[in-house]
Parts: structure tokens; C-alpha cells; sequence
């Protein structure tokens, strides 16, 4: 029988928690769902966060934001997804896979809530909205980086025309990425060595796998993965002078050369900027996903000083005008 | 009466998880609990089931055939599990290591990394539901409708000759072996068993999330192996019938016991798989404790009567 009263407890216990999650009536809760930690990501949900604040919209005033993070665990994903589901007036999933989840929840109990989206590369593909305008409850921000600009990049060093990619095999994203990057070598004339990894442990000899095959560049696209290993990497990459290039500023930061990226803090103040549309009852099918409008070049110092490699003029203008 | 308001009012969509990954807990309380082998290739043939029947269905096929193929391909891939150790001797831990390792790559390859479902196509759990039109309440008839008729089966099975001897050569091969059971071909028969419900777990999983993963399966051997040590803190392992149950109340109540944590206001939610490892410790240790605790009362008791 004690074990019995246990479940009882068990039970009373979830349903009193259903109870005051259903209760506010006052304040609008906003739900948000992120895959991971992980810098972009976190940039990302702070982005969203000020952006609402500064339109009015402050955290535990009059709006509440609950924010869920499973750091990679699928199944436990989908319980937070479908709790934030039932429990607020509006979710926010950062990565493809959260926002799939949420927009499956909301579905699966017949909601309207609105489900907003951010670092998804393509959300067309990733079946989240038919088109940019045509969306349903589901609106938000694509990551799609400037991967062709950041190929150009590498033609304004001299001879490099060998180039290898290190990505995730498992992450969407950069398969999307990865493809673009191939279509843009073979445009221009430069080999593509593929350099995809299953997970953290194979980097350093896929790195070094890929220097054996004599590379001159290296493109590492938005992929989480990599990027969490990129300061690991730093050191076979300055001894080896491979020029870095990578579509996500931080990572650059960390241990690449230089690239076009998406700042994801602005991305995410793009789709706070939605979210508080939406909160002024404007209708979320006027509202059009976007792509971020401008990739800043970031450049590391200290890998053009470590290697001796020259800075091409036409980077050291775009750099200037980019002080401007 | 409105079921599904009720389970929204519950704010937890544990019973539906729970009956889930009761059915992946069975599988391992096969190859755990009946052949004695922690069998990790379970952590990629779930999503890669996940991703075959999501694949079916994509293509046209009906969701329940989509079930019933994914099924079968998981049984095959058991076989060969079971085959790795019986014919080729490498140890059962690592034939399964092998597994979970070589099927990531068909996982990645076939989901592209997130495979979603087509939209315009049914699930087994959405054709339900345009019939009785009440989501929640499709998915809980379904998944217990499967789980008790897995139950049943099992505990039929198990009660055959055939299963008597495949539990015997798992409890003790040689003697197995000594009453002229072939325990090789046991040995495989039940690795494919396992597998084939590891298969069926993440077919209906993938339809009910309609999305998946390549690497949805990172941590589902220690949710598995939870399950089934909650059970039997709960239940004990006293017959076979109450272990089988075990199983179904340990599913439902790890899920809840996630659904509460996570639904704790302001609870960091980093500190989940943390808590889940402490969990586990403390859910494994209890039986210990209570042997302890037995122990130190017994001789008491006898001295007592002795006197």
C-alpha cells in the first residue's frame, strides 16, 4: 500500500504543478526551447530576450518567460516541448529540432499558439513553414549564412585552391551549408576536400587527415559540433598556416582566420522583434520570416600575426569600412 | 468524459512517453534482465527505426506496414548482433557497441540529420484520430492497447517451452546446455526479441514526434536501464508476471518524475542529467539497502527465538 500512496503523491503532485501553470491569466508567458548550450544559441535567446525588453516587454513584469533546455537529449525534448506547449501563450524554439518539437506539440493539442523560430538554417526543408510568407502560426529567423562570400574570401589569398570542410555528418545545417560550399568551389575552380565528423572525438584526426591531403584553406560552416572543439584546434591550425575561414564570428574568435557570419544576437533581436508583434496583437500571418539582412566580417588578429600571413587589401577595406 | 482535457490538466505528456518507452524497456529487459547482456546498440537502432518507419510513410506506406517492416529490419539487425558474439566471439558488450556505432551512419545518411514527416501523410496515432478526432486519447489507446498486448504475449511466450528455455540458457547456460538446450540459437532468438521491440518503440516514437534525429538515441540505454530498476524497486522481482508489470509502472513513473523536474519554475535544466545520474544511483541502491537492512534484522529475530 505505501508504495501504492507513493504514485498517489506522485500524481497530486504533477497535477497541483498543471493547476498554477494555469492559473496567470495576467501575464503573458512565453515559452522557449533551446536544444543546447552552446555560444550562438545562448547569443541567440539574449538577443530575443533584450530585444522584448527594449519594445516593453520586461520578464516577470508583464510578460514570463520559462526557458527549457534538455542540452541535447531528444526524448526529454519533446516532454519540454509539449509541457510549454500547454503551459504559454507563445514558444520560441532556437535550432531546428525545437522548434520542430514545439510546433508538433502545439499541433498535436489543437493550439493556435504562435510558435516562433530562430538558428534554423532552412525551414522550408526542415517542414516548419511552406514559404517565407506563407507559415500558418510558425514565423521566425533562418541562419542561412553568406557561404559564397565566404568562399569568395578565400580567392583573395594567394594559391590556395585546395580548401577542406569540417562539419557534423548529423547536423542538417551544415549538410545545407556543405552543398553550397561544393556548388561554390566548383564555380570557382577550387577542390573541396569533404572533412564531416560523427562526433567530438574524430576532429583532431579529421583535421589532421585533412592537412595530409594538402590543404591550403579550411571552412568550417554554423555547426555545432566544430564549434564547440574550435579552440582545440587553434594550434594544428596556425602551425599548419590554414587559412580559417568560418561562417559564425565566434568561432572565429575561438581559433579561425576570418569570415562573414550571422550574429546571432542580432538574429535574435530580429525575432524579438516578431515576438513583440505578435504581443501587440498584430497578425502573425502579415509577418514574414527573414534571413539575417547583414553578415559582419570578423577578423582574428592573432592568426594573421602568429602565421605571417599577409591581410589581402581588398579585406583590410572591407574591415575599414566596416569601422566606420 | 474528456480524457484529453484531463491529461492537458495533468500538464504532462508522461503517460504517453512512459507507454513508449515501456516498450524499449521490455526490449532491454530482455537482453538485461533474460540474457544477462547490456546491449548498447539500442542507442542507434531506436532512431534508426524511428527514421525506417518515418522513411514508409513518406514513401506512401501504410503507417502500420511502416511499423511492421521497421519491426522486422530491427530483428534482423539483432540477429546479427547475437550472431557477432556466437560466431565470431567477440564479447556481447562490445557486438553491441559495434552496432550502435556502424548504424549511426545509415541514420545520418537516410535522415540527412532531422528527418520530419510529410505532411500531408497520416501516422498510425493522426489516422486514429480523424476517426475519434481526440489526439491525446488516440495516442494513450494505441500505445496501451500495444503494451498490454505485449505484456500478454511475453507472458505467454516466457511460459513456453521454448521461452522456459530460452530464460534458462540466459539464468545459466551451462546448465542449459547440460538439459540439451541449444543455447546459441536461444542466445539469438532473443537478442532479435529485444531488438525487435527496441524497433517497435522507435516506430511509434518517430510517428508520434513526426520528427527525428540522427542521434535522437544519445542516453536512451540508461532511460531503458532506469526503467527497469524503477520497476523493480517498485514491484520487486518476486514472479515473472510482476516483473513484466513492473516494467509498465517504472515507464509511466520516470516520466513523470522528468515531467515533474523539469516543470519546477525556475529549475536550470542543465542540472537534469545530473539529477537523472543521482536518480539512478539512488533507484539501483535502494535494493541494496533493503538486503542490508533484512540482514541486520534476521539474526535478531532468530536469536530471539532461539531463546
Amino acid at each position: 500500500m505505501k508504495k501504492l500512496n507513493l504514485l498517489f503523491t506522485a500524481l497530486v503532485a504533477s497535477s497541483i504543478m498543471g493547476m498554477t501553470a494555469c492559473e496567470d491569466t495576467t501575464v503573458t508567458s512565453i515559452g522557449i526551447l533551446q536544444i543546447a548550450t552552446h555560444d550562438a544559441l545562448d547569443a541567440c535567446k539574449t538577443g530575443f530576450i533584450n530585444e522584448l525588453a527594449a519594445e516593453g516587454f520586461v520578464d516577470g513584469e508583464n510578460i514570463e518567460i520559462n526557458f527549457q533546455n534538455p542540452e541535447g537529449d531528444s526524448a526529454v525534448q519533446d516532454s519540454m516541448a509539449t509541457n510549454l506547449a500547454i503551459n504559454s501563450d507563445m514558444v520560441f524554439g532556437i535550432s531546428t529540432s525545437s522548434a520542430l518539437a514545439l510546433k508538433n506539440s502545439v499541433e498535436d493539442l489543437d493550439k493556435e499558439t504562435p510558435v516562433l523560430f530562430s538558428a534554423v538554417t532552412d525551414p522550408i526543408s526542415a517542414g516548419l513553414v511552406t514559404s517565407f510568407t506563407d507559415h500558418g502560426n510558425v514565423v521566425g529567423t533562418s541562419d542561412g549564412g553568406p557561404t559564397a562570400d565566404n568562399i569568395d574570401l578565400f580567392t583573395e589569398f594567394d594559391g590556395i585552391d585546395k580548401i577542406g570542410i569540417m562539419y557534423n555528418q548529423a547536423e542538417p545545417n551544415s549538410i545545407i551549408q556543405k552543398d553550397e560550399a561544393q556548388a561554390e568551389c566548383d564555380a570557382k575552380g577550387i577542390t573541396l576536400v569533404d572533412g564531416g565528423v560523427t562526433a567530438t572525438t574524430d576532429i583532431d584526426s579529421t583535421l589532421q587527415n585533412l592537412i595530409g591531403q594538402g590543404i591550403k584553406g579550411l571552412f568550417i560552416p554554423t555547426d555545432n559540433t566544430i564549434a564547440a572543439a574550435m579552440s582545440s584546434m587553434k594550434e594544428v591550425i596556425e602551425a599548419n598556416d590554414i587559412v580559417t575561414v568560418c561562417a559564425d564570428n565566434l568561432v572565429t574568435a575561438n581559433g579561425g582566420s576570418l569570415g562573414f557570419s550571422v550574429d546571432y544576437e542580432i538574429l535574435g533581436e530580429t525575432t524579438g522583434k516578431m515576438a513583440a508583434k505578435i504581443l501587440n496583437d498584430e497578425d502573425i500571418s502579415t509577418i514574414a520570416c527573414s534571413k539575417s539582412e547583414s553578415f559582419p566580417l570578423a577578423l582574428r588578429d592573432d592568426f594573421f600575426t602568429t602565421t605571417e600571413i599577409a591581410i589581402p587589401e581588398a579585406i583590410q577595406a572591407i574591415l575599414d569600412s566596416q569601422g566606420e | 468524459m474528456n480524457w484529453g482535457s484531463i491529461l492537458q490538466f495533468l500538464g504532462t505528456d508522461a503517460p504517453t512517453q512512459g507507454l513508449i518507452w515501456t516498450i524499449f524497456a521490455l526490449g532491454v529487459f530482455i537482453s538485461y534482465r533474460i540474457l544477462n547482456v547490456a546491449d548498447l546498440s539500442v542507442e542507434s537502432l531506436f532512431p534508426f527505426s524511428a527514421i525506417m518507419s518515418l522513411l514508409f510513410v513518406n514513401n506512401g506506406m501504410n503507417p502500420i506496414l511502416a511499423i511492421l517492416f521497421a519491426i522486422i529490419i530491427g530483428g534482423i539487425i539483432g540477429l546479427v548482433n547475437g550472431a557477432l558474439h556466437i560466431y565470431l566471439k567477440i564479447n556481447p558488450l562490445l557486438s553491441g557497441i559495434i552496432i550502435m556505432v556502424a548504424l549511426y551512419s545509415p541514420n545520418v545518411i537516410l535522415s540527412k540529420g532531422n528527418l520530419v514527416l510529410d505532411s500531408s501523410k497520416l501516422t498510425i496515432f493522426t489516422g486514429l484520430n480523424t476517426l475519434i478526432n481526440n489526439y491525446t486519447f488516440s495516442k494513450l489507446l494505441i500505445l496501451g492497447i500495444i503494451v498490454i498486448l505485449i505484456i500478454f504475449l511475453m507472458y505467454w511466450f516466457f511460459g513456453t517451452e521454448l521461452g522456459l528455455s530460452l530464460r534458462a540458457s540466459g539464468k545459466n547456460e551451462n546448465m542449459a546446455r547440460a538439459q540439451g538446450i541449444n543455447t546459441n540459437s536461444r542466445y539469438l532468438m532473443g537478442m532479435a526479441f529485444s531488438a525487435m521491440f527496441i524497433a517497435l518503440s522507435g516506430a511509434l516514437y518517430g510517428q508520434m514526434t513526426k520528427h527525428i534525429a540522427a542521434d535522437a538515441g544519445k542516453g536512451s540505454i540508461v532511460i531503458g536501464l532506469t526503467i527497469v530498476f524503477l520497476g523493480e524497486v517498485l514491484l520487486g522481482h518476486r514472479s515473472f508476471k510482476l516483473s513484466l508489470f513492473s516494467v509498465v509502472l517504472g515507464g509511466i513513473i520516470f516520466w513523470l518524475i522528468i515531467d515533474i523536474i523539469i516543470q519546477i519554475p525556475g529549475f536550470n535544466t542543465n542540472y537534469l542529467n545530473l539529477l537523472k545520474g543521482i536518480f539512478i544511483t539512488i533507484v539501483v541502491v535502494i535494493p541494496e539497502i533493503k538486503k542490508l537492512i533484512t540482514n541486520n534484522k534476521k539474526p535478531k529475530t532468530t536469536t530471539v527465538e532461539e531463546k
